[in-house]
């Protein structure tokens, strides 16, 4: 994209307001390049972010901070997820559904 | 759409949270922001992607339906895109939304017009409005 988006980080404010991040084990499906998750994973114990799309996960990897190895990618889709059920605390579709 | 969200609440632990953010497709309009103030082009038509808002609606709608879930909270926000010019605004819409929005040629002419005859840092504005969902898993 070659937009500026959301400088003024209304979409992690917004989520952070919906739901409770802090110490959370949680799924991202549809993580994309990374985009949202670098933003929110400060706040989660442990986040796990899925994207069917390689290129995406490559970039979501490759700007990812030293500080944050509590996040790992996978190359998956929703609809087959190879987690033992009741796995994560919070499961967000970031504009994904 | 209902297969994924099934699977995702077996993952989830019992009173786990499922969040659902993503656009909406209200028609918002396409502005155009100078040292002068902003102005509006006109509103794009958004209608081809409320199909997919169906679907996810109707979607998440079968899990509350049977008891799985909970709807706990909603809001509603505004998410901004800027360009800084009137071409990277075109290519964006040609590679990523030309299934999703159409933007007339009065709109895209009229937002050349402000564009190009606006003073000083000139940026092409549009705010698109998105949905976050809270659920939470019964079960």
């Amino acid at each position: 994209m070659r937009s500026i988006r959301d400088p003024e980080g209304f979409e992690v404010k917004n989520l952070l307001i919906a739901a409770e991040f802090g110490g959370r084990q949680v799924l991202e499906i549809g993580c994309g390049n990374g985009w949202l998750t670098r933003q929110y994973a400060g706040h989660a114990r442990q986040v796990i972010g899925i994207d069917p799309g390689f290129q995406d996960l490559l970039e979501a990897r490759a700007d990812q901070p030293v500080s944050m190895a509590h996040v790992t990618y996978a190359q998956l889709v929703g609809e087959n997820l190879p987690f033992p059920s009741g796995s994560f605390d919070l499961a967000l579709y970031s504009n994904s559904l | 759409m209902v297969h994924a969200l099934r699977e995702t609440w077996r993952v989830l632990k019992p009173g786990g949270f499922l969040v659902d953010l993503r656009p909406i497709s209200i028609d918002v309009p396409l502005y155009v922001l100078t040292d002068d103030g902003w102005k509006t082009t006109g509103m794009p038509d958004q209608s081809p992607d409320r199909v997919h808002d169906f679907a996810a609606d109707q979607a998440t709608r079968v899990l509350v339906g049977d008891g799985t879930l909970i709807l706990v909270k909603r809001r509603y926000f505004s998410v901004s895109h800027y360009w800084n010019t009137f071409t990277a605004l075109k290519q964006d819409v040609e590679e990523y939304w030309k299934e999703d929005v159409i933007i007339s040629p009065e709109i895209w002419q009229q937002a050349c017009q402000l564009y190009k005859s606006g003073r000083g840092k000139r940026r092409l504005h549009f705010p698109f409005r998105k949905k976050i969902s809270l659920y939470q898993k019964v079960g």
